[in-house]
């Protein structure tokens, strides 16, 4: 079965909370709708009391008005009677139509019409006429009481009206009460059941989402801090279970990963050891040849009576042990550079004196070649290891040397600065090929050298930059193909509390000079 | 025997090798080292004439000499078989009749020229060597102790 998405659960959530908010709302507003109408019906029924009160004054006034003008005979008293009979036809068409939606007043309303139609047309102009020319007669008729009888049966048509329609009013209002009792009620229970649904909803998304993520989050922070066996529970629905179930595949992967990774850093660890090893035996084991080679040769060369190939021969010999030689030191050195086992025995030293004696070394290696030193007449004081410095600069030298086949001039020269001493080889040899030069420092890369004949291990740059390196300095070339090369070297000068003590061998080797 | 041995020394390639005659008795060099090749190399630089040389091709041989003998110089190999060198050095210098012998040590292992130093070598010489150095670094160590 597939599983509904997050976003649609939720979304199906709230459209049925919102559904049953607006089912409540819309109860709430029948109940109050339905209150307002049995309210305005209630008020309703009081107006019509109120209507026909009125119209029962006018029909009072009526009979006031004429028996005033009976007994005072004076005509001004019947104006009441004029104003109402004026009156009242408009007041009850007002009250029937009040009447209009109650079936059994209707009735009455058009028995009061008939009767004061009748008491009107009977006692009414013609009365007060009759009255003028027979007071007599009239006095008997008021004392007969004959209108006033009439108008009691009106009143008392009015009295049963009105006692009907306070019953109508009367139970109006007990409907309206019912109405605002059902309305306060249902208003209550739709508060309590959106209020319960809001309550459901935040249970649900704290179940389905918010812990399920918590917890998610909580395992990924362990996994982060290096616990590749954190898992999280699987909870919640749709995404959050799979989010919850990428994560355990995710921590799988990453714990496998590392047991590979483990087992390839021990496996590259041990190859790394057998690799030492290797080249520890070897280097071991052919120096012990080397050493009679070497020392033989040289002792023939001392005492033999020799012809010319003889001795060219030995001297062949010792100079391709002593190369042998070196490339065993150089392997040496590179490896234990990159182990970090190399340890620099650091002094303060004339950089000018070290260069010197290098370039008067090497000087005497060519005759095809000039090699000079350029140094400034003060020394240059450097914190180094005589020996590894003297390595580098007679490797740029050879280098600078053996790559200017056809002769020329060599130049070492010393420039000190502010805080640091450089040293430049340069040559006018063959230069280095552009697409060489990245790649000069590599341990074993030769470039053409071995097409030219020229001879060498591929160590001798890499070594240099690693020892360079190791004394916090920097190395460098700049080379035009057929034009020459210019290898730098900066070493830093002084640093910190050293500066005081190489200010004081200044002044002592200034002191010593004659 | 080696047939340069036949041949008479020759003090003009070699000017700087003290000669040294009766009545002063030669300074004795105990050479251990386990290849022969390297022990006669060492008699050769040394000079067959110069000292009285007494050979040992492992540590024990090399400890039972220096015990017998009252030698002014070892020359020690480090990688001999059985006991290596820098045990064999640790040893002597344990014992009274042995601790004072001037110790020239010839390695083949770079890394164990720290190591040697701490154990009292007065020289340490790295293999291959060029004869005349050799003979420099016993001529200094013979001259330092006298």
């Amino acid at each position: 079965v597939k599983e509904r998405g997050l976003v649609t659960q939720v979304a199906f959530v709230s459209a049925v909370l919102a559904a049953a908010l607006v089912t409540a709302f819309t109860v709430l507003l029948l109940a109050i709708f339905q209150l307002r109408e049995s309210s305005a019906k209630a008020r309703h029924a009081q107006q019509v009391i109120a209507l026909a009160n009125n119209v029962q004054t006018l029909v009072v006034d009526l009979e006031t008005g004429l028996r005033g003008y009976l007994i005072t005979k004076n005509e001004r008293q019947l104006e009441p009677f004029y104003d109402a009979k004026q009156a009242y036809p408009k007041q009850l068409k007002q009250l029937d139509r009040l009447v209009a939606d109650e079936p059994k007043q209707r009735p009455l309303v058009a028995s009061i019409r008939q009767a004061t139609n009748d008491y009107v047309n009977t006692y009414g102009p013609d009365l007060a006429e009759f009255l003028r020319r027979n007071p007599t007669l009239a006095r008997a008729v008021i004392k007969t009481q004959t209108s006033g009888k009439r108008v009691t049966e009106i009143r008392e048509m009015f009295k049963r009206f009105v006692s009907a329609e306070q019953a109508i009013a009367a139970e109006r209002d007990e409907s309206a009460r019912r109405n605002a009792d059902r309305a306060i009620g249902l208003a209550g229970a739709g508060a309590a059941l959106a209020l319960l649904l809001v309550f459901l909803f935040a249970v649900y998304i704290a179940r389905q989402i918010v812990r399920p993520i918590r917890q998610t989050a909580a395992a990924a922070g362990d996994l982060a801090a290096g616990d590749l066996l954190s898992r999280v529970e699987i909870a919640g629905r749709g995404e959050v279970r799979a989010l919850g179930e990428s994560f355990n595949q995710m921590a799988a992967s990453l714990e496998r990963t590392q047991g590979h990774l483990e087992e390839q850093n021990r496996r590259l660890r041990e190859s790394e050891h057998a690799k030492t090893e290797l080249i520890n035996t070897v280097s071991h084991e052919l120096r012990t040849p080397l050493a009679s080679i070497l020392g033989f040769a040289d002792v023939l060369l001392r005492r033999t009576e020799l012809g010319g190939d003889e001795r060219r021969f030995l001297d062949l010999i010792r100079a391709e042990s002593q190369r042998l030689a070196t490339l065993l030191n150089d392997l040496l050195d590179v490896q234990r550079i990159e182990q970090g086992q190399i340890d620099l025995v650091r002094r303060w030293i004339d950089l000018n004196e070290l260069v010197e004696t290098q370039v008067a070394l090497y000087s005497a290696q060519s005759e095809r070649h000039t090699v000079d030193a350029r140094v400034p007449s003060d020394p240059t004081p450097v914190y180094a290891d005589p020996g590894r410095l003297a390595q580098v600069i007679g490797n740029l030298l050879s280098n600078a040397i053996k790559y200017s086949p056809e002769g020329g001039a060599v130049v070492a020269e010393v420039t000190p600065a502010a805080d640091f001493a450089r040293v430049e080889v340069t040559d006018d040899g063959v230069g280095i090929q552009p697409e060489h030069q990245s790649r000069i420092f590599t341990k074993f890369f030769r470039g053409e050298a071995a097409r030219f004949g020229i001879g060498g291990t591929g160590l001798g740059l890499a070594l240099a930059r690693q020892m360079i390196a190791a004394h916090g300095g920097r190395i460098g070339f700049v080379s035009d193909q057929g034009v020459g090369s210019t290898f730098w070297i900066e070493i830093p000068a002084a640093e910190g509390a050293e500066v005081a003590d190489i200010t004081e061998r200044r002044s002592q080797r200034a002191g010593e000079r004659p | 025997m080696n047939k340069f041995e036949l041949q008479p020394p020759s003090h003009a390639t070699a000017p700087e090798r003290p000669v040294r005659a009766p009545p002063w008795p030669r300074p004795i060099v105990v050479v251990c080292e386990d290849e022969p090749a390297l022990r006669e190399l060492v008699r050769v630089s040394l000079g067959e004439d110069a000292y009285t040389f007494l050979e040992a091709a492992d540590g024990d041989e090399a400890l039972t000499l220096l015990r017998t003998y009252t030698a002014d110089v070892l020359i020690l190999d480090l990688m001999l078989p059985r006991r290596t060198g820098l045990e064999v050095l640790a040893e002597l210098r344990e014992e009274p009749r042995t601790a004072a012998v001037a110790t020239v040590v010839l390695t083949a292992q770079p890394d164990y020229a720290d190591r040697a130093r701490e154990l009292g070598a007065d020289r340490v010489i790295s293999k291959p060597f060029l004869p005349d150095d050799l003979a420099a670094a016993v001529r200094e160590v013979l001259e330092a102790e006298r």
